[in-house]
């Protein structure tokens, strides 16, 4: 699995914006503004597809997509424009997207926002800058490479996660001997490590390992087979009480079928 | 005159529903319904849809009752759950197309397969259960047609009603159950109670019951509506099944409970737990107890209870899937806009519209329907003063069309400003200044309020009650002030009669001049960029570009790459102006402590670290007008000017 990802240090973060800032001038997200549908001007909007959030004793969490590696939005999505490429990042295509939002409900960490003032509105997240890096006008995404702190870092998924790995064993004291999104719901492209607890970023507080799509194909694969069941059952039901009446009625001499199911009132 | 009166009131409300549609699709989403990015799902998606599908189920219960189980006295009741099914359906669809964001693409899940999504699959299902529902309806319409090929269409679908029932049955098993496994995949967002791993089998069997409840209360209010003979036999043996199949639900769902361990949740006295009760008991319990009980079932009351308390029990419950029970998650409150719930309203009206419009034309009972006044009449005259005196239909079209404009009038002259003009950024109310006594109240504060009013140039001490009459500039209310010394201002204005020159010359709508207003240098730009200097020092490293990136454009303050983007040890610590700890109260620095405390302080300590760089470095002059550079190399303290200047 060669992924690409990033890895963000909380300790490291000193919330200078730096990220939030390149990140807006790259995607060209357009002004903040106090939305009523936004939870509050620094969460993540349309405009703002990665923010730090300010938590107690001056740590700050740099929140944006996590690039599931199997994500819920993409999953769901019922014409496939969120989809995850191999290279990692979950993009999105606005052109077939029919705003039907179950992007929105599915997300466990709640990241897909939606451009709510507009006639014809779209959804929003980060992409890993993955049009820029794809067309070679970019080296890293925007984000990582604005840090002054080295915070956060892109590269591969395997690496940084040895590297994280090895952070850990350096300053055990430090960090919370776990990367955040290693495992989380079945693994993410974006990586935590960190000094301060981490399950803010999620809709519960505790999430399992287990990803999200197979509770949906537990049913959704059983599809084919309640097709013909259900029509096998309702044609044998049918016949078998078609022909039970039809004993009857020759039994007692009546015609079959009745003249009232002929179709005439 | 009862049915005109509830054909009047539908009218009313399609008329509502009418003025919004204009705004929604002109203005967007945001500018009329309450929706965040945190419930993007709301009434529209809950009620219409959810709801709609499963108030729908009616059509393949009864279809499969008559042409799969041959219980022929149903056959009466076929029609006219087709016919709601249809509508019902209809409005499905066209709550759909408001709700989703881009609905002239609603049809690319015909053409982009995502066989792993939930929603594909029901958009499938829909989409083909529509169909087959116009098709099973279709001879209704067809056999008062006389035309040869509208005949021969009529029999080739009346040929195939058997294919078309069973492919009925198929296509709403799987929907109606997929609507359940839409919320499969949120596990994190549906509180325990409502979030169940057969939520696709809960959703199935709720349709079947709430669609025999449907049949029975759409049953009942048309037979009130146009006097007509109740066919208590019917509904009684539907009733019947609709016990056993209610029955089964409540037992499923009591069971799935008990056997994934969230009992507990049920008694925990939080709002989601007696919700949960509250919809179990009238969805499930009590209709199956009041259907089950043979001398309820025979009166007309009980019936129409039963049926009524599941119908709403269902919809709710499909609110509360959708909506409600994920409150706890996301942690916001979401209340539908009133044109949210016009849309709603007038969907259902228009749909019931067309109910009674097939009602009345076509054989969806044993005849038409209608009140016989309301059938065609040759208009009599009065033969002494020529006035029409009967009612004709043309005069209830009448009647409709004027209700329908003074709704869409008064839909209009309701809608809220924004959505009218298009969402608008939300203002922040700027609040008045507050005395600095409030910061006593409580005793956190008690630091922060002896900083307040106490006053080092002074020396005073509040503890002697030496205080300074000091106000708290907060507009936004967020604990984050900034002190304004009233007293002093006045002092320095020249005493009590000094009043007019804040508080009389301030503009029209301000209560106090803006402070800008005298201190004047506010927003002059106090930097020290030596031009020069930095030329010599980047010609090596690339020269002009260094900065001016782009040599083409006009080189000035927004094309020029910012000082902190190469001096990035520059920034002093706590020159961010950002609240880090939330509802933490706090006084922010002064205008001149801010300067002089976050820049002053490390320019001057660079100063003694490097001599050379000291007229580069601090050119108070810039503030202070009349100094002269070269005393600022010494680091003694400023001399203060009498007139105050600054």
């Amino acid at each position: 699995m060669n992924q690409m990802s990033i890895l963000t240090d909380v300790t490291l973060c000193i919330g200078c914006e730096e990220c939030v800032k390149a990140c807006k001038n790259t995607n060209g997200t357009g002004e903040d503004q106090p939305w009523r549908w936004q939870r509050k001007i620094d969460d993540l909007s349309a405009s703002r597809w990665t923010t730090i959030v300010s938590r107690p004793e001056k740590h700050y969490v740099r929140k944006q997509c996590r690039h599931c590696l199997e994500p819920a939005c993409a999953s769901v999505c019922p014409v496939g424009a969120m989809h995850k490429t191999p290279e990692g990042p979950v993009v999105y295509n606005p052109k077939i997207c029919m705003g039907c939002r179950y992007c929105m409900m599915a997300c466990p960490y709640g990241i897909p926002r939606y451009t709510w003032s507009e006639a014809v509105p779209y959804v929003r997240k980060c992409i890993m800058c993955y049009d820029k890096i794809k067309s070679g006008e970019l080296q890293q995404p925007a984000c990582t490479a604005a840090c002054p702190q080295k915070a956060t870092i892109y590269g591969n998924r395997e690496e940084l996660l040895q590297i994280a790995h090895k952070r850990i064993e350096e300053k055990p004291d430090l960090y919370i001997p776990k990367v955040y999104g290693e495992h989380d719901v079945g693994g993410t492209s974006v990586l935590y490590l960190s000094d301060v607890s981490l399950d803010f970023l999620g809709l519960k507080k505790e999430m399992d390992d287990k990803p999200l799509p197979p509770r949906t194909w537990a049913f959704l694969k059983e599809v084919p087979y309640v097709f013909v069941g259900v029509g096998a059952l309702m044609y044998g039901t049918y016949w078998v009480v078609e022909r039970r009446m039809r004993l009857e009625a020759e039994r007692r001499g009546e015609p079959w079928p009745p003249s009232h199911e002929k179709g005439e009132r | 005159m009862r049915l005109r009166l509830v054909k009047g009131i539908l009218w009313f409300f399609a008329g509502l529903a009418a003025v919004v549609t204009v705004f929604r699709f002109f203005k967007g989403l945001g500018a009329v319904t309450a929706l965040t990015d945190t419930t993007p799902w709301g009434l529209w998606i809950g009620f219409d849809v959810l709801g709609g599908v499963a108030l729908a189920a009616g059509g393949f219960v009864i279809a499969a009752t008559v042409y799969i189980f041959h219980m022929e006295k149903y056959h009466a009741i076929v029609r006219p759950a087709v016919l709601t099914a249809f509508l019902g359906y209809a409005a499905v669809v066209g709550g759909l197309m408001f709700d989703i964001g881009i609905p002239w693409n609603i049809w690319r899940p015909m053409f982009f397969w995502q066989h792993h999504s939930a929603l594909f699959e029901v958009a499938w299902c829909v989409m083909l259960y529509f169909t087959v529902l116009q098709l099973e309806f279709a001879p209704v319409v067809l056999e008062r047609m006389k035309h040869p090929l509208l005949q021969t269409i009529y029999k080739i679908v009346k040929f195939s009603t058997l294919p078309l029932v069973i492919l009925g049955i198929i296509l709403s098993t799987l929907h109606q159950s997929s609507l359940g496994t839409l919320f499969l995949i949120m596990p994190y967002r549906v509180h325990p109670l409502w979030y169940s791993p057969i939520l696709p089998i809960l959703f199935y069997i709720s349709a079947i019951g709430l669609g025999l409840s449907m049949v029975i209360t759409e049953s009942m209010v048309s037979t009130w509506l146009y006097k007509k003979h109740l066919e208590k036999d019917l509904l009684n043996g539907l009733g019947k099944t609709a016990a056993w199949v209610l029955g089964l639900y409540a037992f499923l769902k009591l069971g799935d409970l008990a056997v994934n361990n969230k009992l507990h949740y049920l008694f925990d006295g939080s709002w989601e737990s007696n919700l949960f009760i509250f919809e179990l008991l009238i969805s499930a319990i009590l209709p199956t107890i009041m259907f089950a009980s043979p001398k309820i079932r025979q009166s007309t009351g009980g019936l129409a209870t039963a049926a009524g308390l599941a119908v709403f029990g269902f919809v709710l419950n499909r609110i509360d899937v959708s909506g409600l029970s994920t409150i706890q998650a996301t942690g916001s409150l979401y209340f539908p806009s009133w044109a949210e719930f016009a849309i709603s309203i007038g969907i259902v009206s228009a749909a019931a519209l067309a109910f009674f419009f097939f009602v009345e034309n076509f054989f969806v009972y044993e005849e038409p329907c209608g009140e016989k006044a309301e059938k065609y009449d040759v208009p009599v005259a009065d033969p002494v003063t020529g006035v029409r005196l009967s009612w004709s239909p043309l005069a209830n079209a009448r009647l409709y069309s004027l209700i329908f404009i003074v709704a869409v009038a008064f839909g209009f002259a309701m809608l809220p400003d924004y959505a009218v003009k298009g969402a608008t950024p939300e203002k922040t109310p700027v609040n008045k200044a507050r005395r600095v006594d409030g910061l006593q109240a409580k005793t956190e504060n008690a630091a922060l309020y002896s900083y307040a009013v106490f006053n080092p140039e002074r020396g005073n001490n509040p503890e002697n009650g030496e205080k300074i009459e000091m106000l708290l500039i907060d507009g936004d209310r967020k604990n984050k002030f900034v002190l304004f010394n009233h007293e002093g201002h006045q002092a320095k204005n020249g005493g009590k009669e000094s009043c007019g020159i804040c508080h009389h010359m301030n503009k029209p709508l301000d209560k106090a001049s803006s402070c800008d207003e005298c201190h004047r240098d506010m927003f002059v730009a106090t930097d020290t960029f030596d031009h020069e200097f930095h030329r010599d020092k980047l010609k090596a490293s690339g020269g002009c570009v260094k900065c001016h990136k782009d040599p083409a454009q006009s080189k000035n303050r927004l094309t020029t790459t910012p000082c902190k983007d190469c001096h990035k040890k520059m920034r002093a610590p706590n020159s961010f102006v950002k609240i880090a700890e939330k509802d933490q109260t706090g006084i922010a620095p002064g205008y001149m402590t801010a300067m002089h405390k976050l820049c002053v302080e490390c320019h001057k300590q660079k100063q003694t670290e490097k001599p050379e760089l000291a007229p580069h470095l601090a050119r108070c002059g810039a503030c202070h007008q009349g100094f002269e550079e070269s005393m600022l190399t010494s680091l003694e303290p400023y001399p203060q000017e009498e007139s105050g200047a600054l």
